[in-house]
């Protein structure tokens, strides 16, 4: 997630929009990493969400 | 963290898989199965015309969530996670929400005496050398599915509070109508060419931060002011810590 950062940094201004969704329970996890790490693009809660199953694999 | 890198476009998709979990991935829907509860009954999960069927006591039903909780009586998690799943049982059995505990290493003794001692009331089934164990459990672990018996979320293990947030998910699949066609049939990986599906995402901060959506058939991110942003492509990124 820290590469997506910086790819975020480097290609916003060309009309990439870089975004994360997580997927599963542990979203607290993913919260205070992304402060810790001050991360700026968007970040998503799709837990039980459809989108989650139909494109997560991992 | 097991993850999957997404390139999207906002008309088209191209997907890369990036194979990173070498162990065996639970299956992406939920296999009919029949077992024993714990009072010594046929509990039997079926599909019927490509919904969950459960049939116990001699009554079916067709729940709209359903969540399976994998135990072993000698876990004090699981302990704490089946009263939490007790208090929701009770919060959501009537809406059409479904409860289900599978012991996967104990015998009847064992299961029983957890019920009396918590004052269970939702099924417990005895799983042990089940199939259905072999391919979900993983110690204290967690499932939901939906009326279309897809996989929804999973978890190992329990942290106090935690049902708050399977509160919230039970509900959104019990609020679903939409959706339960396009769930029928995921099965297949995606495929270059796919549509970026309808979709209404709140930021994880809190509340804070983007929202995203598709509207008018783009992909469509908003910010905190208000602010529309129709990016020219997109990368997204799923997470699972």
């Amino acid at each position: 997630m820290g590469h997506l950062q910086k790819f975020h940094e480097k290609y916003q201004k060309d009309g990439l929009q870089v975004f994360a969704i997580g997927v599963n329970e542990e979203l607290d996890e993913i919260r205070k990493v992304t402060r810790e790490k001050k991360w700026t693009y968007a970040i998503f809660n799709g837990v039980g969400s459809a989108l989650a199953t139909q494109y997560a694999y991992g | 963290m097991l993850h999957t890198l997404l390139v999207l476009g906002t008309a088209a998709l191209l997907a890369a898989r990036i194979p990173e979990v070498q162990e065996k991935e639970p299956p992406k829907k939920l296999p009919e199965f029949t077992l024993k509860t714990v009072e010594g009954a046929s509990f039997a999960l079926k599909y019927e015309q490509g919904q969950v069927v459960v049939e116990q006591n001699k009554e079916s039903s067709k729940p709209k969530a359903l969540f399976i909780h994998f135990f072993q009586p000698d876990c004090n998690l699981c302990m704490a996670e089946m009263k939490a799943l007790e208090t929701l049982h009770q919060e959501v059995s009537k809406q059409g929400a479904l409860i289900v505990g599978v012991a996967h290493r104990h015998d009847e003794e064992a299961v029983r005496g957890t019920r009396e001692k918590l004052k269970i009331t939702y099924p417990l089934l005895l799983g042990r050398g089940s199939e259905l164990a072999a391919q979900f459990s993983r110690g204290d672990a967690s499932i939901l599915v939906d009326a279309q018996g897809m996989l929804r979320s999973s978890q190992v293990s329990y942290k106090e509070g935690e049902e708050k947030l399977w509160k919230e998910n039970i509900e959104r699949l019990l609020a679903e109508k939409d959706l339960a066609p396009a769930a029928a049939k995921r099965e297949k990986p995606l495929e270059v060419g796919d549509k970026f599906p309808a979709v209404k995402l709140p930021s994880l901060l809190d509340g804070k931060g983007m929202s995203l959506a598709v509207e008018d058939e783009k992909l469509t991110f908003r910010d905190e002011e208000g602010k529309v942003i129709h990016p020219k492509a997109a990368v997204g990124f799923f997470s699972r810590y």
